[in-house]
């Protein structure tokens, strides 16, 4: 045995070898000033060691008193309150003047008299109706040392009367149990006694901690000051004993995953740049050439807002008015438009934005010059239940691309480029629809296990968006499913898991992904 | 929106037995998906710009084209009929519009029966705005005696049997009692005379757009002449849907008659399914796809689209169908070329333009103030910015303050927008009493707060938050933990003693960064600690992340 003993199990060795002899653990415990559920599982690792061994394992008998019992303990039997009784009487009194004596419940006369009578400490004779209780001349006597209340009364004392250590005669003994058993005073309950001893491994572990005390456990400066490291061993150290786990300070993996995609789009030359969490209606969609009274826009598709009421304000009323024209005829975009009437008050309403287009349309009003390439990772809104794929509250990731001479090709190998950024090699490409561009791409792409999936959605922006915004180069849009993605890295099966509230999740996750 | 449809029907109405993984394939490549098969019926995806394809007929007439069995747009010739409608001048302000076709010589079994009621239902769900816009019925030709009267009358006065009913009701009834009544009632709710159509004998046809009468607007399995009408509120809309539904039944067979709509002022012939014309530039083709056709490659590519073309010197002449009513610019005929040509043909490029890639200095910002609070410990959280006034304020031992509120919330566990973290902290913390101790998590992210002066009546704006749950907590070990983290940020702060009933009273303090109080710091209050169900102390701060902290790159 190589390593030190910790020092509560020394102490239970040393005092189990000094002691000399077989040692129960609750005499150890006692001893030691220990409780007595440390010294068991001290004893279990002891014994697992091989240090210590049972000596002699034995099941102790001993009684319980019963709620009866206890109350005769308590109040004394009720035939020795009978003979308390008469004694104070001068020694006999009528069986129904009994009644007037509260020592004596009315429920246990018929009990006292007749263990009286057995015991010979009372008799009863008839003087004409009436019986009468006479009492013997030894029966006070007999109820101070009446052995039965003797053996209750220490069973009350020390909470149980054990079969080794009771100090009556083997007669008088056996009455006791046959009367504990009749009359249902206690109960007789079996208990396992371990006394245990020291191996000779055991005391050699105890010499070897001994002579340990020599050995440097910790260096300390003093020591290294002092040089003494030079004359003494050092204690070696059990490393293969397993580690407690630890909790450090750690990143979310969702937030790092998203960091990375960051990192890799500004890699590819994008710009990174973000809006309001509440937006006004224009951006989430007019400025999308959504028409106003499209289905999709009502209750369903997005969370309007009570408070604040606005309405918001639309900063540049030149693109605003652009834009209601490009609505309601297509203005100079060569478009028929959608034919209704534009309104400015549903333009300015609030709602929780609902997608990421809306900073990239508020993006190119900003910066309507070629050549631009901008993303935008950021929260969105719908009104959705949640469940294992739906959220009401999710990432969209989100960008542009614009420059003279951008085609639908460019669109295509800039979906392909951002895809291998993020690490997928299989992607192919379906036509799509989307209300704000046209052409429009779907690209899919393989997961292992659920097959083609959409995730790299793209288009090229319609004049309707780009023309009222005073941009006149071509515009490509695109986006990737990062919430997908995310899941996919961290294996994930329900996207509500994303924000999870699993603590010991995160702190057991692995961050390489 | 999804179709179901029937592969062996499909296939019939293609003309050709592809195999499922080419009727995938081919799908895929018009914009249609499969989201699953069962039973022989596939449940095929369309997009919401091809209201064409929400019917088998309209699908097996793409793919037609697709494959090259059938190119070019489809004709379907209509004879004259001595058929008329007669438009009452009254409608005009209610329901203005009509318009009719005659379909002759179907074989209906069902099955179709059902599919053209879905087709009617697709329809003027999305494209007729829930029937706002337009609205359909199919009735048996030869229970109608021409002509046909399309005109209103009071409430009251209109009484017949619904679709599907035994007795008459008058259409007070049916809008109240009803389910198509209670579903679209409130279309002409408003006004004091309903849209009516009838015959010369006047027997009802329908009450637009409610419901049809039973004895005249059922189709049976008999039925070989079908009178089709669609009423609306939106012209182009209402010939449209009747082009679609119309093309779709002679894709099984019917012959085309047509009806003249009588308005007051004027006529119409109606199925009016003549082409489109336009003309697109080929260069501006060529430029926005990428390639350098030729006008023969982008002929050949609208035919398979079923478009008719043409190629000159510089432009495609082009016809366009009468059911595609998603060609509005240059640029959807454009997206037809590239579909034409095959998506899967298209070879990707990538530009050489070059631009500088950039975060937001905001971001570089937060990742630094995230670092920081790892080397300090803290285990990172995300929770969602929608949660509830209980969480937010009640549990917090706060009053109620006014945040934004959605007015259409899914449920009341997601009504508002949080204008702090820390409950979200709390509320996570409140799901973790079982994990081992200390409890160390931090957030950072955004959170909104009214501002009536803002563009959008709201600022975003960044908090972090850090939560430290233990069997023994100590307050000074927390400030000094805002302290370094402040100070490894460059930025000056200090505290002052305040009052917040979220924290106990006396252990609590105002956070002030520079001139401002941005945020609290303390030992949280039992009150709080129990409405959560967290049984261990707790200490906590939150501060808002000023964007004028973020230095400016290359200052």
């Amino acid at each position: 045995m190589k390593y030190r003993l910790p020092e509560k199990a020394q102490r239970v060795l040393d005092y189990l070898h000094s002691a000399g002899r077989p040692l129960s653990p609750e005499e150890i415990s006692t001893a030691l000033t220990l409780k007595e559920d440390t010294v068991q599982s001290l004893v279990e690792s002891l014994r697992n060691q091989k240090l210590i061994e049972d000596h002699e394992s034995s099941t102790i008998q001993s009684y319980q008193l019963t709620q009866e019992g206890q109350r005769f303990a308590e109040k004394s039997l009720p035939e020795i309150r009978l003979v308390e009784i008469l004694a104070q009487l001068g020694g006999e009194a009528s069986v129904s003047s009994l009644e007037d004596y509260k020592l004596l419940d009315i429920t246990e006369h018929q009990l006292a008299i007749g263990w009286a009578r057995r015991n010979g400490w009372v008799s009863v004779i008839k003087r004409g109706e009436e019986s009468w209780l006479l009492l013997s001349s030894t029966a006070v006597n007999a109820i101070s040392q009446h052995p039965l209340q003797l053996a209750l009364n220490t069973a009350r004392r020390t909470g149980e009367l054990s079969l080794d250590t009771v100090d009556f005669d083997p007669k008088t003994w056996k009455s006791i149990q046959q009367h504990f058993e009749k009359r249902q005073l206690a109960q007789l309950i079996s208990r396992r006694k371990v006394t245990i001893t020291i191996t000779p491994r055991g005391i050699k572990a105890l010499e070897a901690s001994r002579q340990q005390k020599d050995m440097i456990q910790d260096l300390t400066p003093r020591i290294l000051k002092s040089m003494q490291w030079k004359n003494r061993e050092f204690l070696p150290y059990n490393l293969q004993a397993p580690a407690p786990p630890l909790y450090p300070g750690k990143k979310h993996p969702y937030i790092e995953f998203i960091d990375r995609v960051r990192r890799i789009l500004v890699g590819l030359g994008f710009q990174e740049a973000t809006g309001p969490l509440v937006e006004l209606e224009f951006w989430n969609n007019d400025a999308l050439f959504m028409p106003q009274d499209h289905v999709a826009r009502e209750v369903h598709d997005s969370y309007q807002i009570k408070i604040p009421k606005g309405p918001g304000t639309l900063l540049n009323r030149t693109i605003a008015e652009q834009v209601a024209k490009t609505h309601e005829n297509g203005w100079k975009t060569g478009s028929t438009g959608w034919q209704y009437k534009y309104s400015f008050d549903v333009a300015r309403q609030l709602v929780m934005r609902s997608q990421t287009t809306a900073v990239s349309v508020r993006f190119l009003a900003e910066h309507p010059q070629a050549p631009l390439r901008m993303f935008s990772i950021d929260r969105n809104f719908r009104p959705e239940k949640f469940d294992a794929t739906h959220s009401a509250e999710f990432l969209q990731c989100e960008g542009i691309i614009g420059g003279e001479g951008l085609t639908l090709r460019d669109l295509m190998g800039y979906l392909r480029a951002i895809a291998e950024g993020v690490g997928i090699k299989n992607l192919k490409f379906k036509p799509g629809f989307f209300p704000f561009t046209e052409p429009s791409i779907e690209g899919f792409i393989h997961i292992p296990g659920l097959g083609w999936k959409e995730a790299l959605p793209g288009g090229i922006f319609r004049p309707e968006v780009t023309l009222p915004l005073g941009v006149d180069f071509p515009v490509l849009a695109w986006g990737i499913g990062v919430d997908r993605l995310a899941m996919a890295a961290l294996g994930i099966n329900d996207i509500r898991e994303l924000v999870t509230r699993d603590l010991g999740w995160l702190r057991s996750v692995s961050l390489r992904f | 929106m999804n179709v179901d449809v029937r592969i062996s029907d499909l296939l019939q109405l293609i003309g050709r037995n592809l195999s499922l993984e080419e009727l995938e394939e081919n799908l895929f490549l018009i914009k249609c998906e499969i989201d699953r098969i069962a039973d022989g019926v596939a449940t095929i995806e369309v997009n919401p710009d091809r209201v064409d394809m929400l019917s088998t007929e309209g699908i097996a007439r793409a793919l037609r084209g697709f494959l090259e069995i059938e190119t070019g747009a489809p004709k379907y010739p209509v004879k004259k009929s001595k058929w008329q409608a007669i438009v009452d001048r009254s409608v005009a302000k209610v329901r203005p519009y009509l318009a009719c076709g005659i379909v002759k010589g179907l074989a209906l079994d069902d099955t179709l029966i059902a599919e053209f009621m879905q087709l009617q239902e697709r329809l003027t769900g999305t494209f007729g705005r829930n029937r706002k816009r337009t609205s359909i019925g199919l009735y048996v030709l030869d229970l109608i005696t021409p002509p046909v009267h399309y005109r209103t009358a009071p409430p009251d006065a209109i009484k017949f049997v619904p679709l599907e009913f035994h007795e008459e009701l008058t259409a007070k009834q049916i809008l109240r009692d009803h389910p198509k009544g209670q579903e679209f009632g409130d279309i002409i709710k408003p006004f004091p005379r309903y849209p009516l159509l009838v015959d010369a004998k006047d027997k009802v046809l329908s009450l637009p757009p409610i419901i049809n009468s039973n004895d005249l607007g059922r189709l049976l399995v008999n039925t070989k002449d079908v009178f089709v009408e669609v009423t609306g509120t939106h012209k182009q809309t209402t010939l449209q849907s009747l082009n679609i539904v119309i093309t779709a039944l002679a894709e099984r067979g019917g012959s085309l008659e047509a009806v003249d709509i009588v308005y007051p002022d004027h006529q119409e012939q109606l199925p009016n399914l003549s082409l489109t014309k336009r003309e697109v530039s080929l260069d501006l083709i060529n430029a926005t796809i990428g390639y350098d056709f030729g006008g023969p490659a982008v002929t050949r590519a609208l035919k398979r689209m079923r478009i008719d073309a043409k190629a000159t010197q510089k432009v495609i002449q082009v016809g366009i169908p009468s059911f595609r009513v998603d060609i509005l610019h240059d640029v959807d005929i454009i997206e037809d070329v590239a579909i034409g040509y095959g998506y899967n043909q298209i070879e990707p490029e990538l530009p050489k333009t070059m631009t500088v890639g950039q975060e937001l200095p905001m971001t570089m910002m937060l990742r630094t103030i995230r670092d920081l609070m790892v080397g300090l410990g803290y285990q990172e959280v995300a929770n969602y910015v929608l949660t509830n006034t209980r969480t937010l304020f009640e549990k917090m031992n706060q009053r109620i303050k006014t945040v934004v509120e959605i007015a259409n919330p899914k449920s009341m566990e997601y009504h508002v927008a949080r204008n702090s973290l820390l409950p979200g902290l709390l509320e996570f913390l409140s799901l973790n009493t079982a994990q081992e101790l200390p409890h160390r998590i931090f957030e950072v992210g955004p959170v909104v707060t009214i501002n009536p002066d803002a563009e959008t009546c709201t600022d975003t704006v960044l908090h972090l938050a850090a939560v430290t749950v233990n069997s023994r907590v100590d307050i000074t070990t927390l400030k000094a933990e805002l302290v370094t983290l402040l100070s490894n940020l460059g930025l000056k702060g200090k505290v002052t003693k305040a009052s917040d009933p979220s924290f106990i009273n006396g252990r609590v303090a105002n956070i002030q960064i520079g001139a401002q109080q941005l945020g609290v710091l303390g030992e949280v209050h039992p009150l709080v600690l129990a409405n959560f169900g967290i049984e261990a102390p707790s200490v906590a701060f939150e501060f808002e992340i000023l964007a004028d902290w973020v230095p400016k790159m290359g200052s």
